[in-house]
């Protein structure tokens, strides 16, 4: 019940906002999705009804929670795909476009009420004129059905995401049907199963009449006729008939108004199921308002996942976490005893280390969730991007179900973006320049995700021109970057990552917000990734983003230095070596390492945190090569403890961040140990 | 088994079981029987159907299409009596509309 | 965090008075506030951090959160910074912020009746006086109460820091 005003009384709807946001969201997805996989191409019956649903349910969800804007937005869509559907307006190329402006208004309107962003009123208002007009085109044509009523302040429709529709299915089967031991008996009861109670009306009839003594009684010539309302998907429906049936014997008609649906024509018609003809002049949707869960959620739908909060999840990875460092812990002290007095104390301790382990990957599944998140974006982006640049390019993407921390998938999105935008804008050529090269016009871009060994790697790949290195070097020298000619052509890539690299002036729109490729890698960097770039001239180039698996989560190296302990994360250790005397060589007075012809400083941890050592001479402690941010070094320590896992825990919460670390640990004998920032190590290195 | 007896009259009683494995059987029946009915004088028959105790959709198919046979030959039949359990079947074959049932005796 | 206040208040002393616990420092008494006391340890297990000042004594694992401590003995140079099985470490919780303050020893939580505090001295006192709120008096011996919130707060302590956020700071934090 709503009041006049518009405000639902009594029940604070509130806190079902999100639920709505987010399935608005979703429903927004897929219909952008579907349109853009249509490209210019009429939609059929089936893709057709699906975008109306998920119009429909923004609609519904909008109208409950009094966003009236998006409502009004939604319903004209609305009318305007129930035309199409109903085969009666002509489908044009134009509506497509039309179709995802209108998505984008009504996201726009979606992140005005869930975040207070601005809405910019005119591109609504004309989205709104454009469809009405297709609306009003087809209703002066031809008598248009009575479309539903536009919605009024007192009358919601409170539909949920997907409530029952009403269908008729006609089933000609193959004649072989009964031979083969198909049971109708069986379909028919599975198929009345998924039909909402009341709703299920079955017909048999026969399709031909022959003569009963040239009859083959074991041939099938009979036709069924269903009539249904029901909530599952169509793909639902089909599944019942999944052997019995090949999808051309099947014939599925959403009849759209209750009341219409009747069984064609019979000897003996059979009356009409009571709910047809009660709830004449309402749309069939509407019938499941009352039902509980009506706002908006899928209440009907069978469901695979549930929705949990994310402070839950994390919650649960640090509690988990904690678990991980208190088996820790009992592991040390119980290696301390004696193995033959404790055996049965140590096994069950191992035996606690593998459940613990096996824990810990299940909750940390929980945050990962599949790259498909972050891909999805790019189709669009670069139908757009391309139309805008005059280009033709082909979007691929391999290993979207590759899964990735859900931390992670916010903060690769924009370095991905760069890239791909820098790909189209400079990788690939235009078609008359590709065909000149006798390449083929279209372009095609590659977005490819795969785990390897414990990283995430993504590549951009383009087959365009390649990286040119000769104007690459030029400019890194203008601008002051070190370089030379006789650099490698890894590293002359890496050149384009140095700040300064790419001005202002160069960075046109399209690549937007006037960042260049240096915050890409820092931003790459930040979450714990590397950028790797390969590169042919002529035939195209490929960026290689690697990541760490997780941000809670790191492999680390464990290191001794004195009486404290360090971690040094992996993905920056090269090797670990003890070196030869007649490796420590002194270059300006700073001391290095000769490493198969190349000089790497040594950093002293000991200096750096003021501690004291064990070992003072090189040739009696550890170094470990790191390299960072195309910086490499030697770090020296006492002793190389272990390789392991260590959850990630934050010194700034209660403390501040300390110079050279990225976070703290702790370790199994209860201490803190601190993980270091090999950018900020050199960076202290250089200062002393 | 199927067993059917015949009387010499519109009757058509039929019992036992009617599927797919019995097709064959029931078709040479069942055009028998229609041969024998051409012959007579054509009058209403009947349908006793109560003898049946398993029906699956190929027996129910074969005897629509009797039936069909019988009214395109001038012969309708108006009383089919089922018992409740095959009734029920045919329902949810869709077939009750073809058989116009009329009377189901035993119902409890 | 842990919120729940593990220190248990005698009965407050009735209308307008405040509880405080009391700890010392050298040989003067110091009371705070008991609603920003958290816990009470021992001191065991720092892990000192590399360039602090000498008063920072290093981070501790308090049940997988790292807390910073700071000795106030060395801070306010008062008494002898000695550590042993009966040196007390108090925890605060204020301003966002759990931290660990090593002090001489800690006596009773008192309460105090408003009007019984009388303004901070001018002078005289091992802490700066912005740091007092007042001076109360127990069994015949002057109280001072500290307004923890704003020492640890204070840039003098150097716990509180305003610059560059780290990116994973977001991470795991409890």
């Amino acid at each position: 019940m709503t009041t006049p005003t518009g405000e639902p009384d009594g029940i604070d709807l509130k806190r079902f906002n999100q639920v709505f946001f987010e399935e608005c969201a979703e429903n927004l997805a897929e219909m952008e999705h579907i349109l853009i996989e249509l490209g210019e191409r009429e939609p059929d019956h089936e893709q057709l009804n699906a975008i109306f649903r998920a119009a429909h349910s923004i609609k519904g969800g909008a109208g409950i929670f009094g966003f009236d804007d998006m409502t009004v937005v939604t319903h004209v869509m609305e009318s305007l795909l129930d035309l199409l559907r109903n085969r009666e307006i002509p489908f044009a190329p134009g509506m497509i476009d039309l179709f995802l402006e209108a998505g984008d208004a009504i996201s726009m309107q979606l992140a005005g009420h869930k975040e207070g962003k601005p809405v910019r009123q005119e591109a609504i208002d004309q989205v709104v004129g454009k469809l009405q007009q297709l609306n009003e085109g087809a209703c002066a044509k031809e008598s248009c059905k009575n479309p539903s009523p536009a919605p009024s302040l007192t009358a919601r429709s409170a539909a949920g995401s997907l409530l029952p529709l009403r269908y008729r299915l006609t089933f000609t089967p193959d004649p072989e049907i009964f031979n083969r031991g198909i049971r109708m008996e069986s379909i028919i009861s599975e198929l009345a199963a998924l039909a909402l109670p009341g709703e299920f009306a079955c017909r048999a009839s026969l399709a031909e009449v022959p003569q009963l003594e040239d009859f083959d009684p074991g041939l099938c010539i009979t036709r069924w006729h269903f009539t249904l309302a029901t909530a599952a998907a169509r793909e639902q429906l089909f599944e019942v008939f999944m052997f019995a049936a090949d999808e051309e014997q099947l014939q599925l008609e959403e009849l759209p108004l209750a009341g219409q649906a009747e069984l064609p024509p019979s000897a003996a018609a059979p009356p009409l199921s009571e709910a047809e003809t009660a709830s004449v002049g309402r749309r069939a949707y509407d019938s499941n308002e009352a039902a509980p869960g009506a706002f908006g959620r899928r209440s009907v739908e069978a469901e695979s996942s549930i929705r949990v909060n994310v402070a839950k999840v994390d919650q649960l990875i640090n509690q988990v976490g904690e678990l991980l460092i208190t088996q820790a812990m009992l592991a040390q002290i119980v290696m301390g005893l004696d193995p033959i007095q404790h055996q049965a104390l140590q096994r069950g301790l191992a035996q606690l280390e593998r459940n613990t382990r096996d824990l810990q990957g299940s909750v940390m599944s929980i945050r990962l969730v599949p790259i498909s998140m972050v891909f999805s974006r790019f189709p669009r982006m670069v139908r757009e991007l391309a139309a805008k640049l005059g280009k033709q390019v082909e979007l691929k993407t391999i290993g979207e179900s590759t899964e990735l921390d859900k931390g992670l998938i916010e903060r690769i999105t924009d370095p991905l973006c760069h890239l791909v935008r820098n790909a189209l804008d400079h990788g690939l050529e235009s078609a008359e320049t590709r065909v000149a090269n006798g390449k083929e016009p279209t372009g095609t871009l590659c977005l490819r995700a795969s785990q390897v060994g414990g990283r995430i790697v993504i590549d951009v790949i383009d087959d365009g021109a390649g990286l040119n290195r000769e104007r690459i070097v030029a400019k890194a020298q203008e601008r002051g970057i070190p370089c030379s000619e006789s650099m490698s052509d890894e590293e002359a890539w890496q050149l384009i990552f140095a700040p300064g690299f790419s001005t202002a002036e160069e960075v046109t729109d399209l690549s937007g917000r006037g960042v260049g490729m240096d915050v890409v890698l820092k931003n790459v960097q930040a979450i714990g990734g590397r950028v790797q770039i390969a590169s042919e001239p002529g035939e195209g180039s490929r960026f290689t983003i690697s990541l760490p698996l997780t941000l809670a989560i790191l492999e680390g190296l464990s290191v001794a230095v004195g009486t404290e302990k360090f971690i040094i994360p992996i993905n920056v250790v090269i090797e670990s070596l003890q070196p030869k005397p007649d490796q420590l060589k002194s270059v300006n007075g700073k001391e290095v390492v000769q490493i198969r012809g190349d000089y790497l400083p040594i950093l002293r941890l000991h200096r750096l945190f003021h501690l004291e050592p064990e070992v003072l001479a090189p040739e009696r402690g550890i170094l470990i090569l790191v390299e960072a941010e195309g910086e490499r070094g030697a770090i020296m320590v006492d002793a190389l403890l272990d390789e392991q896992q260590v959850v990630v825990k934050s010194i700034e919460t209660n403390y501040k961040k300390v110079e050279g670390s990225a976070g703290a640990t702790i370790l199994g004998d209860g201490r803190v140990a601190l993980i270091l920032d090999l950018t900020e190590l050199f960076m202290m290195h250089r200062k002393s | 088994m199927t067993q059917t007896s015949f009387a010499a009259d519109n009757r058509i009683t039929l019992h036992g079981t009617w599927s797919r494995e019995q097709a064959t059987a029931l078709q040479r029946l069942l055009s028998d029987r229609l041969a024998q009915l051409l012959e007579r004088e054509p009058e209403p028959a009947s349908l006793d159907l109560s003898g049946i105790g398993e029906l699956d959709a190929c027996g129910c198919q074969l005897l629509v299409l009797f039936m069909e046979n019988l009214r395109r030959r001038g012969i309708s039949p108006v009383t089919c009596t089922l018992s409740e359990q095959v009734a029920d079947q045919v329902a949810l074959l869709g077939f009750s509309d073809a058989f116009s049932v009329v009377d189901t005796p035993g119902k409890l | 965090m842990q919120r729940a206040n593990a220190v248990s208040g005698q009965q407050s002393g009735g209308e307008g008075s405040s509880e405080y616990l009391t700890f010392t420092l050298g040989s003067e008494s110091y009371g705070i506030d008991i609603l920003k006391v958290q816990e009470i340890r021992g001191y065991d297990c720092v892990t000192r951090i590399a360039n602090t000042p000498p008063f920072i004594k290093g981070v501790i694992n308090l049940r997988g959160v790292i807390v910073p401590i700071v000795d106030l003995r060395i801070k306010f140079d008062v008494g002898e910074a000695t550590y042993h099985e009966f040196t007390v470490v108090i925890i605060i919780n204020v301003i966002g912020k759990v931290v660990g303050i090593v002090v001489d020893g800690v006596s009773d939580v008192v309460a105090l009746p408003a009007q019984s505090i009388k303004p901070a001295p001018e002078f005289g006192a091992s802490l700066d006086t912005r740091y007092i709120t007042g001076l109360g008096t127990l069994n015949d011996e002057m109280l001072i109460l500290v307004d923890i919130e704003k020492l640890i707060g204070s840039d003098e302590l150097q716990i509180v820091d305003t610059t560059a956020e780290n990116p994973l700071s977001e991470v795991a934090s409890v």
